[in-house]
């Protein structure tokens, strides 16, 4: 009787009921909607290592390792307990959708089957990242209503949605490698933190510009009982291991520069016209000045200062980072950050969320728009693969020298970096009150999300 | 205090979870290769029983074709030389990945090839193609020996655009010259650069006008009807520039596969004397190299036929059945993961 009371207790516990509506509203999206691009890749990645080519023999992977392997662990779940025989079919009806103006897309769609493999892993991330982000909140600021607002910012951004339930990219997994390093890190947990954070580096790099802000951070709390320079070396060491047992593969196969081209690929954009250069660079100084500049505030913080400031100069450190690209995947490792100071520190952060989030879905829907329709077309018969391909069509065509789906993606890209620019000036509204009083009144006006 | 030490446990759990799952993901994927499938075929009265295996789950095709005496390639030579010059677009390549140039394709293709159980394969230069054909040619039978072009032009120790040039007595006596990336013909190599043809050298490869020259004229929107190639094999090339167009070939056998514009086809077979000239369409493309590889270890010809294909799943064991068949050049292509293909074999029966 006690335990079917505890279970009743639990299931209609308030953080339970926001977890399992945000499961259920996923489960119904990922039959109905998937883009097919990088799902495919992931059915390619899978094929190559099935055939003893590793991660980069043959085209198809091209991040560090930690994505690949997260793959091997759930391609052994598929082999050993699943019937997952078909991963996808080419689907002549759909070779139109190759030719539009973002070509992105392929006509080779994966089976249903398939996608509820690659999206429910980075379901079961999403939660776990939210479950940690609950925890802190309620801990941190003592508030249980706190808490589950947060966990439903975070499992209920739309981005984080359509990543995991229709786009199958894993950017949940950044975040909750992001999120572990930081709870570790604050609970002296300095070896695993070092682990969490480069196999979070080795998922996609925006952690790592959190690096200085950390180090700092483990320096300052430890400044009166003179453990920091050897907490620093344990994560260190935890990192390096970590780093060793993931590249030694890599290194003997001698791939290290093509398991950098997600970094090196992307510096191939310097090479286009001088205004797209000049704006790759500025933004790229962006984000290196803001780990500096972060991680020396956090190193000039006290002791006693410094669980929060690690918070605050983390996401700050973060959103310098995200000026790197408006990509709408990449802001989910900063997002628990800006939910954890929005609900700690100052509830205005709830107008970049709300920017950041309807810029970021508005930009990855507008280029995929109908397509997201392939799978659905294809396995389910839902619509027509005619009706896709000539809405596509109308979408991408061409119009005053771009396309319409193009525009929509851009106006999100804008309204993502209006957010990204928003952090810092109401963080530092007392300076930009004295330097722009005007500018200050405006911020001044921000509502507040007040849980309490 | 004890729901902080829960916490804590937690989050230790949570992160050791993570560092597990990576660490059992990097050695699947570094211990898992072909060898984790399996099968094999065999035929008597017209009944070929067929086996397939494999640890995990997968699709499987076995694709019974009657060859009409084309002798399958099982010694592939690939043409490159740095040295010399060559004629191939540049392609746009994912963000991230490595430019597709030919060094890239043909190292990327011997991997295609290798899980398709075709393993025996040489590069070789501008001096060792000449010295290898030359060999083949004074042998009398070029048959069962391929060889792998994507420089966009032949070298001009083997052509010159003469119908006496080795290349061409060379897949007259029995060769399978795989081609893509170009206007089949049309240029030949030097170390200084490439030079045109002036003669007619679309009849010399191919026996008749039959090429798709307009670049305009790349994709295809429709499977090639003519056999059920396209799926048995899971071809997935749709582009057809450089193509050849089957219904333009004159007094020679032709087999055409994969997908259709304007009647050109994405993957063309021309019998050429004892041999064949197999022109694939597009410029380089990882879906090309794909198509190359399958057609290459399935041992399909100009004049082969589909017979039979039998499709279904193997899952953690074994299947085995029996389809029947009959042809007077039978073999069976086995291959297990569909457009993702993880394994192939061919078998003579």
């Amino acid at each position: 009787m006690a335990s079917a009371d505890s279970l009743r207790r639990f299931i209609t516990h308030p953080a339970v009921l926001v977890a399992i509506a945000a499961i259920v509203v996923r489960l119904v999206l990922m039959p109905l909607l998937t883009y097919d691009y990088d799902i495919f890749h992931w059915a390619q990645i899978i094929e190559n290592f099935q055939t003893g080519d590793g991660l980069y023999d043959v085209d198809a992977y091209y991040y560090t390792p930690t994505w690949g392997y997260i793959l091997g662990f759930v391609s052994l779940v598929m082999d050993t307990f699943l019937n997952v025989g078909d991963f996808g079919s080419r689907f002549v009806d759909l070779l139109a959708v190759e030719d539009l103006a973002f070509r992105f897309h392929t006509a080779t769609t994966v089976t249903l089957s398939f996608a509820f493999c690659m999206k429910i892993p980075i379901m079961l991330a999403d939660l776990a990242t939210g479950y940690l982000l609950y925890r802190f909140v309620r801990d941190e600021f003592g508030s249980q209503r706190k808490a589950v607002f947060g966990l439903a910012l975070w499992l209920f951004c739309p981005t984080l949605i359509y990543m995991s339930g229709v786009q199958a990219q894993f950017d949940s997994f950044s975040a909750l490698f992001m999120m572990l390093t930081f709870v570790l890190i604050r609970k002296d947990r300095d070896l695993l933190a070092g682990m969490t954070f480069a196999a979070g580096v080795m998922l996609k790099f925006f952690p790592a510009f959190t690096i200085l802000v950390l180090v700092a951070y483990i320096l300052v709390k430890h400044r009166d009982d003179g453990t920091g320079v050897r907490r620093v070396l344990a994560s260190v060491i935890g990192a390096a291991l970590v780093t060793a047992v993931m590249y030694i593969p890599i290194i003997m196969s001698g791939d290290v520069a093509t398991s950098l081209s997600f970094v090196t690929g992307r510096a191939g954009d310097m090479q286009e016209e001088w205004y797209v250069a000049l704006f790759n660079y500025a933004v790229i100084a962006i984000a290196l000045i803001g780990m500096v500049v972060f991680g020396r505030l956090m190193f000039k913080s006290s002791p006693e200062d410094a669980d929060r400031d690690l918070l605050v100069y983390s996401f700050l450190a973060l959103t310098a980072a995200m000026f790197m690209s408006a990509t709408p995947q990449y802001m989910l490792v900063m997002l628990p950050f800006l939910i954890m100071v929005m609900l700690g520190y100052d509830g205005r952060m709830r107008l970049p969320y709300i920017i950041i989030c309807a810029g970021s879905i508005i930009s990855a829907v507008a280029n995929n728009n109908v397509l997201l329709l392939d799978g659905a077309s294809a396995y389910m018969n839902l619509v027509s693969a005619d009706w896709i391909v000539s809405v596509a069509d109308i979408l991408h065509t061409e119009l005053l020298g771009g396309n319409v789906a193009g525009y929509i993606c851009n106006v999100g890209q804008v309204m993502e970096y209006a957010g990204f620019i928003l952090i810092p000036l109401i963080w530092y509204d007392k300076v930009v009150e004295r330097r722009w009083p005007r500018l200050a009144a405006a911020l001044s006006r921000i509502r507040r999300w007040d849980v309490e | 205090m004890l729901s902080e030490k829960r916490s804590d446990r937690a989050v230790v759990a949570i992160a050791v979870a993570m560092l597990a799952i990576i660490l059992i993901g990097e050695v699947v994927v570094y211990t898992s290769d072909y060898t984790d499938y399996s099968a094999s075929a065999s035929e008597a009265d017209g009944v070929i029983t067929y086996t397939v295996s494999a640890d995990g789950s997968k699709n499987y095709s076995v694709v019974v074709s009657d060859s009409n005496g084309y002798a399958k390639v099982t010694k592939l030579y690939l043409y490159y030389d740095e040295t010399y010059a060559s004629d191939v677009e540049k392609v746009a390549a994912d963000v991230g990945a490595p430019a597709l140039t030919q060094s890239y394709y043909l190292q990327q293709l011997v991997q295609l090839l290798e899980y398709r159980g075709v393993t025996d394969v040489t590069y070789v230069n501008a001096g060792g193609l000449a010295d290898v054909l030359s060999a083949c040619v004074a042998s009398g039978s070029s048959a069962g020996i391929g060889l792998v072009c994507l420089n966009g032009a032949l070298p001009d120790t083997v052509y010159t655009g003469n119908s006496g040039d080795l290349i061409l007595q060379w897949i007259e006596s029995g060769g399978s010259l795989y081609w893509a990336g170009n206007t089949i013909g049309s240029e030949y190599a030097t170390t200084e650069g490439v030079v045109a043809v002036e003669t007619d050298y679309q009849s010399l490869f191919l026996g008749s006008d039959c090429l798709n020259t307009d670049d305009s004229l790349a994709r295809a929107y429709e499977e090639y009807s003519g056999n059920g190639y396209r799926s048995a094999l899971s071809l997935s090339n749709n582009n057809v520039k450089y193509g050849v167009s089957p219904s333009m070939v004159t007094s020679r056998s032709c087999l055409a596969m994969g997908y259709q514009n304007s009647g050109y086809a994405s993957i063309v077979a021309v019998q050429c004397g004892s041999g064949a000239v197999f022109v694939f369409g597009g410029d380089y493309s990882d879906y090309q190299r794909y198509d190359m590889a399958q057609v290459i270890a399935a041992g399909i010809g100009p004049e082969s036929e589909l017979v039979a294909v039998e499709t279904g799943t193997v899952t953690r064991g074994t299947v085995t059945d029996t389809i029947e068949a009959v042809g007077n050049d039978l073999s069976a292509y086995v291959y297990l993961g569909g457009y993702y293909p993880v394994y192939g074999k061919h078998f003579d029966l």
